[in-house]
């Protein structure tokens, strides 16, 4: 499996009337063709602003966009905007947002929504795009003839394979999705889960699995990255990070996962994750971390487990 | 209601039975059907214990909920709070007297808090409707959310709702709930919209001030997980009927309903061999309320259904370990 993605020293920060919002901040880590990486963490720990800054949809009040993404090769923090928009998004890499299923137009039918993309942004006549449209919501799982529908009038579950469909329809190398199913029942959301785990299989897909739902991640995850306060703590591999996480704040969210087939009980992090305007110094986990010690004022050293894998951790450190 | 009476009560604060709430569908002047959101619901809630109610969207189990804190009218059956039935109570009463004994916890904190009004406003409205003297009203609100963990309750006071995190506003939400000193509290969803690791945080404080108030809950959810930690029993709904109820470890481990089976099962629990498999899930979705299917509602989608499952609806069963069932497959 070869590296599709990798990012350096990614930052984004925001600027609000109260400061400036480090909401990724230094953020380096890599992806393979064909592999899932979920990121992880409590809500303003930064995922959805890595998502966002990763497919380039920033808001108007960036103050900080810098570090590297090399994504299949091509170094994508050279590019424009234009250029960005032509080459890469949608072609290379593309994105399933939070409450998707609520961003399609009711009252434009799901055809219409497919092709668009197609006769956009890949030149195709509208007669090929129709007919490549049929392909792809055949893949999700919709027959044919709910293409000629409106969004109304499909169910949450079938929206939420529209959404997958458009996500897919550009022949992407990776999809970026943001708790996918977090506003789906469970039936749903399996079917929706299982959905993924094909498309993955059939197209050598790379997911970027966002959400704050551990249990959920291990459906998808081949790796884990436990993001806090803008910085990822921890990257692994599932086999290890579901049982055996480094971070004590990895040990700590999963440990705060009620469980239904064994009766361990659950204890949850104390206090709240610090402000992304003003973190604590070294080790931003510090506050709330058991572990704390008098070195880790001091910004803790990233360990590697692996070429890929590391923790960010004193723990683990130089003794 | 005096305290004598109370004693010769049974040990449940709450009893629910066979209550239908169906909301009418109107055509111009003439109503041409019905939702049955609710049909036919029996349960108990003894004092002291935390009933869960869990389904998914659409089930009904938020209208039980408002049937049960005499929000919707109920079109059949009662609801016996404490020895009175609560849906022959005249409107006044059920305002005066009622409102006081039961409280209620919405799904959302944010739209659930008027946004004009401070923290204290809020806490202390319900005292005031309920003429509760000043002096006391302000040691109530204060206590209450130092048993939040809101601490120290004077920087919260005067504070606006917009002010204060999702987490923090269930607390108060919870605050509110708990400050008439009810002797039920039916929240509804109360974590659902809140950071995984804040749930079990929530949850396990509302716990704790459960005991401290001696106070018994109804807790409405979608998570079969946090239902799990949280209650004593479950109540599983399906299509506006419940369609088994137990000991809550008991219908988790041991599920004796095709429908909470399927449910359970595609579950996760964090295992990395999850994505290794592809689930195996139920098909089709739930029924239209208004035309329910004859029979068993769940026979279109059940694995095991069989010719008498179409026509006859299932009997609830009684089993051992008290877990009951609405299946013909027990009967």
């Amino acid at each position: 499996m070869s590296e599709i993605l990798k990012t350096e020293d990614l930052r984004l920060y925001y600027r609000t009337s109260l400061g400036t919002v480090k909401a990724v901040d230094g953020v380096s880590f890599s992806l393979r063709q064909g592999e899932t990486l979920a990121i992880i963490g409590e809500s303003g720990c930064g995922k959805s602003s890595l998502a966002r800054a990763l497919i380039r949809f920033l808001p108007r009040n960036v103050a900080e966009f810098s570090g590297s993404i090399f994504l299949d090769g091509v170094d994508v923090m050279k590019l424009s905007d234009a250029d960005y928009d032509k080459r890469i998004r949608w072609k290379k890499i593309s994105y399933v947002t939070q409450a998707a299923i609520n961003s399609l137009n009711p009252v434009i039918k799901v055809v219409d929504h497919l092709i668009e993309p197609l006769v956009l942004h890949l030149n195709m006549s509208k007669k090929e795009a129709v007919e490549h449209a049929k392909d792809v919501i055949k893949k999700v799982g919709i027959a044919e003839e709910f293409l000629w529908r409106y969004p109304f009038e499909l169910s949450g579950g079938m929206r939420q394979r529209v959404v997958i469909a458009l996500s897919i329809i550009s022949n992407p190398k990776i999809v970026i999705l943001d708790e996918p199913t977090s506003a789906l029942d469970v039936m749903t959301q399996a079917n929706i889960i299982n959905l993924l785990k094909e498309l993955k299989q059939k197209l050598n897909l790379s997911y970027i699995f966002i959400t704050h739902d551990i249990a959920i991640s291990s459906e998808l995850s081949d790796r884990i990255a436990v993001m806090y306060a803008g910085q990822i703590v921890e990257i692994g591999p599932a086999e290890r990070m579901y049982t055996d996480p480094l971070h004590p704040y990895s040990k700590g969210l999963l440990n705060s996962v009620p469980r239904l087939r064994e009766d361990k009980p659950v204890v949850f992090i104390p206090g709240t994750p610090p402000s992304l305007i003003n973190p604590p110094k070294g080790c931003r986990f510090r506050p709330r971390c058991p572990f704390a010690k008098p070195i880790c004022e001091k910004d803790p050293p990233v360990v590697r487990t692996s070429p890929e894998n590391f923790v960010r951790c004193w723990l683990y450190g130089e003794k | 209601m005096g305290r004598s009476d109370l004693d010769k009560l049974s040990n449940a604060v709450l009893e629910v039975r066979n209550i239908k709430v169906w909301y009418p569908v109107r055509k111009l002047l003439s109503i041409v059907g019905y939702v049955r959101a609710v049909d036919g619901a029996t349960f108990d809630v003894k004092r002291g214990e935390i009933v869960a109610i869990v389904g998914e969207s659409g089930c009904g189990k938020t209208t039980l909920a408002k049937a049960i804190i005499g929000l919707v009218p109920v079109t059949e059956g009662s609801i016996v709070f404490d020895g009175v039935d609560i849906t022959k109570l005249p409107r006044a009463r059920l305002r005066s007297w009622y409102s006081a004994q039961i409280g209620y916890v919405q799904q959302d904190p944010f739209g659930a808090m008027p946004p004009f009004m401070t923290i204290k406003g809020i806490l202390e409205e319900p005292l005031r409707i309920h003429n509760v003297p000043k002096k006391e009203r302000y040691e109530r609100v204060y206590t209450m959310l130092q048993d939040v963990g809101l601490t120290p309750p004077e920087d919260y006071m005067n504070k606006h709702p917009h002010m204060l995190s999702g987490g923090q506003l269930q607390r108060i939400a919870i605050a509110r709930a708990l400050i008439l000193r009810p002797k039920l509290v039916v929240a509804d969803e109360p974590v659902s919209m809140l950071d995984a690791s804040v749930r079990i945080e929530i949850l396990t404080m509302f716990k704790e001030l459960k005991d401290k108030y001696n106070v018994s809950v109804v807790y409405i959810t979608h998570d079969f997980a946090t239902a799990k930690y949280f209650s004593d029993r479950i109540v599983v709904m399906y299509a506006g009927q419940i369609v088994e109820k137990g000991p809550a470890k008991e219908v988790i481990h041991n599920p004796k309903h095709p429908y909470t089976e399927a449910l359970l099962s595609v579950l996760p629990d964090p295992d990395p061999k999850n994505r290794l498999v592809i689930k195996k899930t139920l098909p089709g979705e739930p029924p239209n309320l208004i035309n329910p299917p004859p029979g068993c509602r769940f026979h279109p989608r059940c694995p095991y259904a069989f010719d008498k499952c179409k026509k006859e609806e299932p009997p609830m069963v009684a089993l051992k370990d008290y877990v009951e069932v609405k299946c013909w497959r027990y009967a």
